[in-house]
């Protein structure tokens, strides 16, 4: 089962939550590149006035004159994005963004497994919740067999609901929709205009070896996610390392010397835990539960990183010092993260040179002790059918 | 610039003096990882480090079409991730670009080298290590004899203490007479096809990790490999 969640005008929310003067006028998110600047998201007012992404900032001037103009830097999501994730994999550890749609839409496709679909419905109601009290936002979730079935349920589930494509109702599901929702290319897009094919549907009624002989391996692709098959997985994100204790007391702990004893061995068990990693940390949290259920937590970021027992011991100590104990303590919960090597390095102020520039100098080095060896990679045609006409590689020489 | 490098030098003499964790850096160089990601959670997971190791020399044995190269590629797509420059050594001149960057490799970030023969494509991966303007140097060794054990121990003398990983990519396992040279060797098997209705569209790759040096035991894991791209790890 795989869930898709869907969140529209994903940037454009963010600056509305940023700016409330923004929330009812036309905004659009630019960004510079060598090529000049393109719209890289907007808001539906601005779709309204016949803005569309991907547009030259000119042009989206001309047609939106009124619009709020945001220039937007690579990176500028990416903290939302952190957050974000780090909900998500609180359900699985199995989530792939599509960066393709980002950060106009954000689309994340969750592995859910084997689970039924109340589970997954109930786990699902859970991340929406949680995306709407944590970050403010608000998504449609669509379930199904494959990721392209999911992420047309989501785009058909109203704000907040989760719609559910039942197996063997797939093809039925994916016929209404437009032809454009499936990912052609322009010659395929053209084609099909021709051949006045604008529903799914149409395309799949198609006979197989008329899609494969007009539209080659492509096509043969796109055909099978037209008749809702569709097994590509999903490629997840690496989570970043962490490492988490739980200690649970019975009695609870009332005096500082069991409450310290405590400590030390948690942080005994963490220490060999990083040792064995070879890593030490920069963030941890202490989470701690009282006898009447109430839960405190806390967190610090350390500068230096830290991997010895003492340090742990200590960072925790200065954490629960900022926690005010009312009772007995039932449970702790020590959470390290932002690992990093624990290898010693020497440090280097001055040599953050972009790494084609170094790549170059030592390609130049290289050329000069062992002759023209040294090559580069550049795209010439990505479309060309021909392998040797897409790419081509360029010598370097030593001046 | 003298002010700069009186600084660093000045850096280095209160390293040296007072110890390495007395001064930082403000930004964020100080986050590194031990390992590079192979791209495959499941192989990075039964791997000590966590991924292919900095500092050490990594041995991946197995024949053509066992989807060696992919996961060279993968791992080459790892340290792009990170921000890192890689560098290709080919001395069969097999290395096909467009496969690469459907691996997810950025082609801006890696330097392809021809050398002539295995010996010369160590010595320039020595001398790649020694710059240290590089954190990875794969070396696609298939098929090709590597003579004499000297030149591998000097690579493998550079790699320490380096903030680089070398990968060496060979059809028939190196002896285990030189097991002390690599800190992790994985032997490469192709399991079987993998197949859409009546299309093959990947193989699942069985990988042996037949030595860790932080972690005692032999340990496998298969992964699928899609030939549309599409990977996907498997459980340890």
């Amino acid at each position: 089962m795989i869930a898709c969640v869907r969140i529209p005008y994903f940037a454009v929310a963010l600056e509305q939550l940023r700016a409330v003067a923004l929330r009812h006028a036309p905004i659009l998110l630019i960004r510079y590149d060598k090529r000049g600047g393109r719209v890289i998201a907007l808001s539906p007012q601005a779709e309204a006035l016949g803005v569309s992404l991907g547009m030259s900032v000119t042009r989206a001037r001309a047609l939106c004159p009124p619009g709020a103009f945001i220039t937007s830097e690579a990176d500028r999501y990416t903290g939302t994005l952190d957050r974000l994730l780090g909900i998500l994999w609180t359900y699985t550890n199995r989530v792939e963004i599509d960066e393709a749609a980002f950060p106009h839409t954000l689309i994340a496709y969750l592995d859910l497994g084997r689970l039924h679909e109340d589970a997954a419905r109930e786990l699902l109601e859970g991340v929406i919740e949680a995306l709407r009290s944590k970050l403010h936002l608000n998504a449609s979730v669509g379930m199904a067999d494959g990721k392209f079935l999911a992420r047309l349920a989501a785009l058909q589930a109203e704000h907040g609901k989760i719609m559910f494509v039942p197996r063997e109702t797939e093809a039925a599901f994916a016929a209404p929709f437009p032809v454009d929702v499936l990912p052609l290319n322009k010659e395929m897009a053209r084609k099909l205009n021709l051949l006045a094919i604008r529903r799914i549907g149409e395309f799949a009624a198609l006979p197989r070896a008329a899609v494969i002989g007009q539209f080659g391996r492509v096509g043969k692709a796109i055909y099978l996610l037209a008749q809702g098959l569709d097994g590509s997985p999903i490629t997840p994100r690496r989570m970043p390392p962490s490492e988490a204790v739980l200690r649970q007391f019975d009695p609870p702990i009332e005096e500082r010397t069991r409450l310290d004893i405590a400590i030390h061995l948690l942080a005994d068990d963490l220490a060999e835990r990083l040792e064995k990693r070879g890593s030490a940390l920069h963030r941890l949290r202490v989470t701690l539960t009282f006898e009447r259920g109430e839960m405190r937590s806390e967190e610090l970021f350390l500068l230096e990183p830290v991997a010895t027992a003492r340090g742990i011991a200590e960072s925790i100590n200065r954490l629960i010092e900022r926690m005010p104990t009312t009772s007995g303590i039932t449970s702790i919960e020590v959470c390290l993260a932002h690992l990093v090597s624990a290898a010693p390095r020497q440090l280097e102020l001055f040599r953050d040179q972009p790494a084609r520039t170094a790549l170059i100098d030592l390609a130049h080095i290289l050329t000069e002790r062992y002759g023209g060896h040294c090559y580069q990679a550049e795209l010439r045609d990505r479309g060309a059918i021909l392998l040797e006409r897409r790419f081509a590689l360029k010598r370097i020489d030593a001046s | 610039m003298p002010k700069q490098t009186n600084l660093q030098q000045t850096l280095w003499d209160i390293q040296k003096r007072f110890g390495d964790h007395v001064v930082g850096t403000l930004g964020t160089r100080g986050l590194q990882t031990a390992a590079i990601s192979s791209g495959f959670f499941a192989l990075d997971a039964v791997l000590s480090a966590g991924g292919i190791p900095y500092g050490g020399l990594t041995e991946l044995a197995g024949v053509p079409t066992s989807g060696m190269t992919t996961l060279a590629h993968h791992i080459i797509a790892g340290a792009h991730h990170t921000g890192d420059p890689a560098v290709y050594l080919d001395p069969n001149g097999t290395f096909d670009p467009d496969y690469a960057v459907r691996c997810g490799v950025d082609l801006d970030r890696l330097l392809l080298v021809r050398p002539s023969d295995a010996a010369q494509a160590i010595l320039i991966a020595r001398d790649c290590v020694r710059t240290g303007s590089v954190a990875l140097v794969v070396l696609d060794l298939v098929g090709l004899p590597v003579r004499g054990v000297k030149p591998l121990e000097h690579l493998r003398d550079s790699l320490i203490r380096s903030r680089c990983a070398a990968l060496i990519l060979h059809s028939q396992p190196f002896p285990s007479t030189l097991d002390v040279f690599f800190q992790v060797r994985l032997r490469i098997e192709r399991a079987g096809w993998l197949t859409q209705g009546r299309d093959v569209c990947g193989y699942q790759t069985q990988i042996t990790v037949v030595k860790d040096k932080s972690r005692e035991g032999e340990r496998r894991v298969m992964l699928d490999i899609r030939t549309d791209r599409a990977v996907d790890g498997g459980n340890p």
